[in-house]
């Protein structure tokens, strides 16, 4: 009876319980059923024969693994530094135009990925513009320009395609900084290289983080792009299981390689909620203190 | 501690400075035609309501924005082409602005890495300036563990670090809770004591900040200058409609001059007539000729509510009356003054019949004169 009269309310919520619980069950059911199904398929499809040993063994895979995992570091890489130069030139730097700009950039995020490889045949291609207008030049008819056909070549493409992902969330973290923080930084003697480096990026590393995560996450997944360039020196983890699997019919070998594409997606995925976990848990929970009494 | 201005040369000068904001159609002066001269270790306040210009003149002497008329001095030097980083200016913002990655000692080192000293030098100074606003042993914290008042703290701190020989504060008080702010206001005092070279600009909206602190009050409105002298003398004798309002919030009640002899004048107020102080036309008040109008400046706490049948009163009718704690501020309309409501403030707490009869008496002498032609 004291029992009952300490927590009137816990019969109450008992009974809430099972109904709140049900309706998690539709949403849970479509999950597994259109996500984690196929992908246990595929898992199980992988297992056929002796496929894993197979891949793992071949000098194709491991190689594609290998360049994947580069062509998505470099590109990143790339991605940071030109969207961050970006981000700074357009949120710091007045001049005319600067919206127009931003909004071409963010146009580019509508796009298809294999349009930029598509652009860049008649841009840099081997009768592009570029290497017409260099014939023209110097009088020698063979092209000069030839990177579009190598990792060079799809490395720019997804540094060009990409880097609006990190432009866009470095101008939202930018925006937020007030203006106040730089005008008492440079109140206080920093030049604005110093502000820039002391002040403005520190805020917004979040930012940077997260553009940075998600760029290095989709380049390790692109498929467009490195298959438009079709180069037979430029064959990635998606384009092997492309071929294994809808051009050679070896649905085991395509399994096998889906799979390792998965963990590596759903290693980096861990990897970046644990970084952005650390990094929130670190600059949150900000109760201010009591004021001390003097 | 502080490096002293350019010996008698005034440590800020503002030389007819304009600033417009916005091109063509668009274009809005935010500041007009604004001089004034601060001597070191003088704190003059910048008091107005809000879009007045104040802080927009803190703004410009400290680089934020760029003049578009006009010169800024610091210590004799032309600041005006100059980058903020080269001015040397210590600021606290009502936002306080700390970095909020930075512990509160990396804050206020901010300001000397930037000038390259030494490690032993940065400690030093750091541990002195958070001594001086009551922060010590804060240096490991950050912001945001810290509440509003010792946040201003250590803003105050890291602008007294670079040790300037000119302190801009921009309404460092106004984010904080009234009894905050009567605590912070005493430290502000301390302070102001404890750094007698360093030139302050205060800017605030409220009066009593001003009154606490300021050794001068330039009264702003309208992008414009109203009125500078000391805070005593503004209190004292308004030497506008504006000033007398907004400092204080004093009546200004319509009369016709009469007889003058030196400072002091007869003035008719609604048939009464009593004697006015009437500043000579030197303080910046105006000429006054006998049957001229004028308006009398009465404090709402010099006036008396009384019985009618005080014969010496003006009639009146008890149009609000609100209790404040120490006064009841009765708002009264007078018979023979029909374009104003008379403020009154009755010592503690007394009921009034809102449309009541009563009479308002004026006190001796009733008040200043102020010119008709000085309004806003």
């Amino acid at each position: 009876m004291t029992a009952l009269l300490e927590s009137p309310e816990a019969p109450a919520a008992r009974t809430r319980r099972p109904a709140a619980w049900l309706w998690v069950l539709p949403p849970l059911l479509v999950v597994l059923l259109t996500v984690l199904y196929p992908l246990l398929r595929v898992l199980a499809e992988s297992w056929t024969g002796d496929s894993w040993t197979q891949v793992l063994a071949s000098t194709l895979f491991r190689d594609a693994l290998w360049r994947t995992v580069t062509i998505a570091a470099a590109s990143t890489a790339g991605a940071l530094v030109l969207g961050t130069f970006l981000a700074i030139v357009l949120a710091f730097v007045p001049f005319r135009g600067s919206t127009v700009i931003g909004r071409l950039i963010d146009t580019v995020l509508a796009l298809p990925s294999f349009l930029i490889t598509l652009a860049f045949t008649f841009l840099y291609g081997s009768a592009g513009a570029v290497n017409a207008a260099l014939s023209a030049l110097t009088g020698d008819p063979a092209p000069l320009l030839d990177f579009l056909y190598t990792p060079a070549g799809v490395i720019a493409a997804e540094v060009t395609f990409f880097t609006p992902f990190v432009v866009r969330p470095l101008l939202a973290a930018f925006s937020l900084i007030p203006r106040a923080h730089l005008d008492v930084a440079a109140s206080l003697g920093a030049s604005p290289w110093t502000v820039l480096r002391r002040v403005v990026m520190p805020e917004a590393w979040p930012a940077l983080a997260a553009g940075g995560s998600l760029v290095l996450l989709l380049t390790l997944n692109e498929f467009g792009i490195v298959l438009f360039t079709g180069a037979k020196g430029v064959i990635t983890l998606p384009v092997l299981i492309y071929t294994r699997g809808i051009v050679t019919f070896d649905l085991p070998g395509a399994a096998v390689i889906a799979t390792v594409q998965v963990a590596l997606s759903l290693l980096l995925y861990a990897g970046y909620r644990v970084a952005f976990a650390r990094m929130t848990t670190r600059r949150g929970s900000g109760d201010a203190a009591v004021e001390q009494p003097r | 501690m502080q490096a002293s201005a350019e010996p008698g040369g005034p440590a800020i000068v503002f030389d007819r400075v304009g600033v417009t904001y916005g091109h063509g159609g668009k274009a809005t002066a935010a500041l007009v035609d604004f001089s004034l001269r601060v001597a070191a270790g003088e704190t003059v306040a910048l008091l107005g309501p809000s879009g007045s210009g104040k802080s927009t003149a803190l703004n410009a002497l400290a680089g934020f924005v760029g003049l578009t008329s006009g010169a800024v001095r610091l210590g004799g030097r032309d600041v005006t082409g100059l980058p903020p980083a080269r001015r040397g200016i210590g600021v606290v913002l009502q936002s306080y602005a700390l970095f909020p990655h930075m512990s509160v000692a990396d804050n206020v080192a901010f300001g000397l890495r930037a000038r390259r000293l030494g490690r032993h030098e940065i400690s030093s100074r750091t541990t002195e300036v958070l001594d001086m606003v009551g922060m010590t042993g804060f240096g490991g914290r950050l912001p945001r563990e810290l509440s509003g008042g010792q946040q201003q703290r250590v803003a105050i701190a890291r602008a007294l670090a670079i040790r300037p020989t000119v302190l801009l504060l921009d309404e460092p008080l106004a984010a904080l809770d009234a009894q905050l702010r009567q605590s912070m206001l005493t430290e502000l005092q301390r302070l102001k004591d404890a750094l007698p070279d360093t030139a302050m600009l205060y800017v605030t909206h409220d009066q009593a900040e001003a009154l606490a602190l300021a050794d001068r009050i330039v009264v702003m409105n309208n992008a414009r200058m109203m009125d500078v002298d000391t805070a005593e003398n503004l209190w004292r004798r308004p030497p506008s409609s504006f000033t007398a309002a907004f400092l204080g919030g004093a009546n200004l009640l319509p009369c016709t001059v009469g007889r003058v002899s030196g400072e002091s004048a007869l003035v008719t107020v609604g048939a009464r007539t009593v004697t006015a102080e009437a500043p000579a036309p030197a303080f910046g008040h105006g000429d006054w000729a006998p049957g001229s109008a004028a308006l009398l400046c009465v404090r709402p706490h010099a006036l008396q509510v009384v019985s009618l049948r005080d014969r010496t009163a003006l009639r009146a009718r008890v149009n609000a009356a609100v209790w404040r704690g120490a006064v009841t501020r009765v708002v009264l309309a007078v018979d023979a003054l029909p374009d104003v409501l008379v403020d009154v403030d009755v010592p503690g707490h007394t009921p009034f019949e809102i449309g009541s009869e009563v009479g308002l008496r004026l006190p001796e002498p009733a008040g200043v004169l102020i010119s008709t032609g000085s309004a806003a």
